[in-house]
């Protein structure tokens, strides 16, 4: 029995080496994993449509779970999927510092690391960054801003005001970016820039900061939000104080294009930046598939650049 | 008979400010952000703003008094509500001719049915399987905030019509200075709805057998109360007062947030807890819980308008949480 | 006998549990305006009789009579609405309500869909008002805020409002001082005269000679008389508790005494012990008793370093100690067995040696903290045959061992610990007579091995039969010593209910 055992362990054994050592790098028999950052927003939802669009349209095995945007979480899905035989790995790295080993690790033991949306700047061995530029989607954000201050004809002693969430980096980002927009502007425009507060991912939350925002500063001519939830919340806000406030949200979500296109609602919501994060999922699919049969990339860090959503290029979802 | 415990009952002015910490807080609180707001804090916009900003934690609050009252928890508050939320725009999109007065049975009767379905559950697990109160509702918690993303497909529930948003942003009272009007719906329902809880509680056999239940299961089971029944039915009120809540917030932003209310259970523990109720179980009260609902409120309405940064509001308001445990077991070892 | 008619009958009652015969053939009549005494030792058969006149169990043999109609209770509730009531030894006050809401708990007055709250105020001030009450406690008042003696008020007007027939007293002035029981007796001579039949359970002989007028004796779940309190005087009443032989399965060891070992002076605590003095010594079995309640227990885990002491000292071997918890008495070489073996005495859920080396874990540490596992094999091993532990191995979960067994590894736990002065609280409780006698064995050689036992039991017999030396305490005091020759049981029960 014992003998048989042994057999069987040592068959297996050859087998697992011999597909080890054989050059299968056909498409069609890639495994590759991806770990999202939490299925509960609806841009990583649409970052896995991109990669599941990519194998269907290459035909590579994709494996896709989520981190629930915590490193300790991503550490062991990263672990999981090179057990797992992945061919290659790619994540969003919400929490850099708390997966760096694990990257590392699967890096040393001959799977390729990857990442999109967030990276890291802990490691070297990520072969390929795909993600949006937070950073530029705030500077698109902030420049919009200082077209509809042009528009309104606020051209001195406006108040313009940023509703921010400053606890994931993506969102620290687009704050940044917004900021360096305002502060080249402040002077030119003498602006008055009002920090509203930290809307933590909830638009209710967001609410009550924008009424309390437009208490201080009824006059408040224009705000920017980094995520589409704070704009659902800003929005009844400044519906209810009645005021002449317009808004810029961050995501150009369904509900963002709808209410731009709002009679009512676009008079507030007048733009969002948007980031393609189908675009994101696809071209890291991609990527991955590339390095793997030519042993190259594109380039190392790819962004796709965000855009602005108004009135003139804002599509109604069916 | 002539040994009288003297000591307890001429209360005096330490006992009674122990026992009405919470309004004592709450003036010195108004005081304190009417000062540091130089009078901003007092503006009818504002006030009339609290209470609104109130509206969703009193309706999650009253609630969890009877749950805790009973000697209970409930964490799943928050994720009853979203779920509520969710489902009651999801039918809202279906209709798109909306009239104001029809939003009203599309916001009430899911509420309903999901506070039931909900509070069921949790009433089931711990009255009749005994399911420790903290464990059968971090079951239910997460088991809603799943159905949530599941129901919502992930996404923000979007395409409601704006006839949908009548009771939650909804006022009545126009004048030159406020076109928008003065009363808001919301605050009118809401004041509706607790006053209703509250006088269940503190009026009928039914929420006395709560207090009986929850000071001493065993003595009230033996003086003829269906304590099981008391149990479940506290669970399904709490849950069908947090599905109102989600709601109300759905209806507020006009818009079916998966993610709503997340965390929303904490504050509604603080407040109730901070208006007296006890975490031990027996003894509290519907109406008091309100004031814990206002301190924080107005603790993160004054922090707002005096720019206090977000992160110390978070560090405030832990104190406060904590003060109020502290509280609780101040009153209770005193009892002993 | 009267020729009113019983308005409770309790008619050859059985009632066996898994094992035991609780009650073998009692019959007990209880008549309107009349307070009946329920005498008897501890185990007599008292609580099981009460539980069945109450509707908690139900009669595996016999009948109820109810007005002369035979009668069976669904429950609780049921006799309690056929107007059995019962004031418990424990208070059955929600103390987080006041006063007029725990009177009417359960059949609170409406007024349409809400609480008549008024109403029931007013019923509850006239209540109060009847007991002479009104002065002292308020409708309003809340039920937590007031005392014990108090709150037992309260019980007692629930009682009146529910109209009861019948009224069961368990012990109700346990926990009451002289002059809340004067005011108790007032109101049950108030209900008495009202017509209600109250059975009345008590250890105390003064009490039952004042208030009673009637007593029935029970002893080891038998009838043995029942007599008008005029008719029969306190020691015959005490002769009838516990007239039986002593058994023959008691061991007992000529041992020799040797020097003091443990020393109490004036040991207090608030209304649990009094002033409680004595020295135990080597070689000597000392047995404490009394009746429950006597605040032996309480006094026996406050030596152990349990509980805290209001004042008085506590002596081993001469130097005085000041245990902050029992980690400091298992340092000096003292154990305790504890009374409910289940709760305190055992991890029920672990294996048995992990149980037998807990208190002695600290002091076989291998270095970084490291438990010695192979001393811990070893001597759970050693002291498992030792005892004679029935068990297939030390790794069994010590839930599944019989309470004898139990017991003895409670007492390994003790000799492992290498402890010289053994308190055993009620050691041979809920096991069998087999392993009682073997326990009995093991005392004997602990004691003749040069240990000092100070055994507390409730169980006569018991005392005589192993005991070198008594103590009897009562109401926290100690009230009497009585040497092995002098000890009777008649002797240890008159100075058991010695209340001042």
């Amino acid at each position: 029995m014992k003998k048989i055992l042994a057999l069987v362990l040592v068959l297996m054994m050859v087998v697992a080496m011999g597909s080890c050592l054989a050059e299968a790098k056909d498409v069609k028999d890639l495994k590759l994993g991806f770990i999202l950052g939490s299925r509960e927003h609806a841009f990583y939802l649409k970052i896995e449509e991109g990669i599941n669009a990519a194998a269907a349209d290459m035909g590579f095995t994709a494996v896709v779970d989520e981190s629930d945007l915590q490193g300790a979480i991503a550490t062991e899905r990263i672990e999981t999927m090179v057990v797992d035989g992945m061919d290659a790995i790619s994540l969003a790295c919400n929490e850099p510092a708390a997966c760096t080993n694990a990257i590392e690790a699967a890096d040393a033991q001959g799977v390729p690391m990857f990442t999109f949306d967030c990276t890291s700047s802990e490691t070297d061995v990520i072969k390929c960054f795909v993600g949006t530029d937070n950073y530029q989607g705030g500077v698109v954000g902030g420049e919009a801003t200082i077209a509809w201050l042009d528009k309104l004809g606020m051209k001195d002693g406006a108040t313009v005001g940023i509703i921010g969430y400053p606890e994931p980096q993506s969102c620290i980002d687009r704050e940044n970016g917004w900021m360096e927009v305002m502060n080249a502007k402040k002077d030119e425009y003498n602006l008055n820039i009002v920090n509203i507060g930290n809307y933590k991912g909830d638009a209710g939350t967001a609410e009550g900061l924008m009424q309390d925002a437009l208490t201080s500063y009824p006059e408040m001519a224009v705000i920017f939000t980094v995520g589409d939830p704070a704009c659902i919340g800003a929005l009844a806000a400044i519906k209810a104080a009645g005021a002449s406030t317009k808004m810029i949200g961050f995501d150009a979500n369904p509900e963002a294009h709808e209410a731009i296109l709002d009679p009512v609602d676009g008079e507030i919501w007048v733009g969002d930046v948007a980031q393609d994060p189908y675009q994101i999922g696809y071209k890291i699919a991609e990527e991955m598939v590339k390095y793997l049969t030519e042993g190259t990339v594109d380039e190392q860090t790819i962004l796709i650049a965000p855009y602005l959503v108004d009135a003139s290029n804002a599509v109604k979802p069916e | 008979m002539a040994e009288k415990n003297i000591g307890t009952k001429h209360s005096g002015a330490k006992e009674f400010l122990m026992k009405n910490m919470v309004v004592v807080i709450l003036v010195g609180l108004i005081l304190g952000f009417g000062l540091g707001t130089g009078g901003k804090f007092f503006s009818a916009t504002n006030l009339v703003n609290l209470t609104t900003q109130m509206a969703i934690n009193a309706m999650l609050s009253a609630g969890l008094t009877y749950v805790i009252i009973l000697g209970g928890i409930d964490i799943s508050v928050g994720s009853v509500a979203a779920l509520a939320g969710v489902v009651s725009t999801l039918i809202a999109v279906q209709i798109p001719g909306l009239s104001k007065l029809g939003s009203i049975p599309i916001l009430i009767f899911p509420a309903l049915i999901v506070g039931l379905v909900c509070g069921g559950f949790n009433g089931f697990m711990i009255s009749r399987l005994n399911v420790v109160p903290m464990i059968a509702t971090l079951a239910m918690q997460t088991i809603g905030r799943g159905l949530c993303f599941i129901f919502s497909g992930g996404t923000a529930v979007s395409g409601i019509p704006k006839t949908y948003s009548f009771i939650g942003a909804g006022r009545w009272l126009a004048t030159e200075g406020n076109p928008n009007g003065w009363i808001p719906n919301i605050t009118i329902f809401v004041i509706i709805m607790v006053a209703i809880v509250h006088v269940l509680l503190s009026k009928t056999v039914f929420g006395r057998h709560v207090y009986a239940t929850g000071s001493n299961q065993q003595v009230a089971h033996l003086a003829g109360v269906n304590t099981k029944n008391v149990v479940f039915t506290g669970h399904v009120i709490c849950s069908i007062m947090a599905a109102m809540a989600g709601v109300l917030n759905a209806s507020k932003l006009c818009s079916g947030q998966p993610a709503a209310c997340d965390g929303y259970e904490m504050y509604a523990i603080a407040a109730t807890v901070l208006g007296g109720t006890s975490l031990t179980g027996g003894s509290g009260s519907v109406a008091r819980a309100m004031f814990g609902v206002a301190v924080i409120a107005v603790i993160n309405n004054g922090m707002n308008l005096m720019h206090i940064n977000s992160y110390w509001q978070k560090v405030v308001i832990g104190a406060i949480i904590l003060f109020a445990v502290i509280l609780d077991m101040a009153q209770k070892k005193k009892k002993v | 006998m009267t020729n009113v008619q019983p308005c409770l009958q309790a008619v050859h009652i059985t009632k066996v549990f898994p094992g035991v015969k609780a009650l073998t053939d009692v019959s007990v009549d209880f008549y309107p305006g009349e307070v009946h005494a329920l005498m008897g030792e501890n185990g007599a058969g008292k609580s099981t009789l009460i539980k069945i006149l109450s509707g908690v169990y139900t009669a595996t043999e016999g009948e109820i009579l109810l007005d002369g109609q035979k009668t069976e209770f669904k429950g609780p509730r049921d006799a309690m609405d056929k107007g059995i009531s019962v004031i418990h030894q424990e208070l059955s006050i929600a103390k987080d309500l006041t006063v007029a809401e725990n009177i009417f708990l359960g059949e609170e007055k409406k007024k349409g869909w809400f609480l008549d709250n008024r109403g029931m105020i007013a019923r509850a001030q006239e209540l109060l008002k009847q007991m002479k009450m009104d002065a002292i406690i308020k409708p309003t008042d809340v039920a937590g805020d007031l005392t014990a003696a108090q709150q037992q008020m309260v019980e007692i007007a629930r009682v009146i409002n529910k109209n009861a027939k019948v009224v069961i007293m368990d012990e109700p002035t346990s926990s009451l001082s002289e002059h809340e029981i004067d005011a108790l007796f007032e109101q049950i001579r108030i209900l008495r005269d009202k017509g209600v039949a109250i059975a009345y359970i008590s250890h105390r002989m003064k009490e039952i000679f004042e208030i009673c007028d009637r007593a029935t004796v029970l002893r080891d779940g038998c009838f043995v008389r029942t007599d008008l309190i005029k008719d029969i005087s306190e020691h015959d009443l005490v002769a009838s508790m516990v007239g039986r032989e002593i058994n023959d399965y008691f061991v007992h060891t000529e041992h020799h005494r040797g020097e003091e070992t443990l020393r109490v002076e004036g040991l207090s605590h608030g209304r649990q012990f009094r002033n409680v003095s004595f020295t135990a010594y080597r070689g000597e079995i000392l047995g404490i008793a009394g009746l429950v309640g006597a605040g032996r227990t309480e006094t026996m885990e406050t030596i152990f370093g349990a509980r805290h002491a209001d004042s008085g000292k506590v002596f081993v071997n001469g130097k005085e100690v000041h245990f902050k918890s029992p980690k400091d008495a298992i340092a000096h070489k003292v154990g305790m067995v504890t009374e409910d073996r289940r709760t305190t005495g055992l991890m029920l859920k672990a294996m048995i040696k992990d149980n037998e080396v807990l208190p002695s874990l600290i002091y076989h540490m291998k270095s970084m903290g490291f438990a010695d596992q192979k001393w811990i094999d070893a001597v759970s091993k050693e002291y498992v045959g030792k005892l004679r532990v029935k068990t297939p191995s030390v790794e069994t979960i010590i839930g599944n061992l019989s309470g004898g067994n139990q017991q003895k590894v409670v007492l390994a736990k003790w000799l492992i610990a290498e402890s010289q002065i053994l308190i055993l609280d009620e050691p041979t409780r809920g096991i069998d007579v087999n392993a009682k006698s073997e326990f009995y064995t093991l005392m004997n050689d602990f004691v003749d091995n040069g240990g000092t036992i100070v055994m507390v039991s409730s169980e006569l017999p018991e005392v005589l039969g192993v005991s070198d030396r008594i103590i009897v305490m009562c109401e926290g005091r100690v009230t009497g010593e009585l040497s092995r020759e002098e000890a009777t049981e008649q002797k240890i029960m008159y100075l058991a209910s010695q209340v001042d």
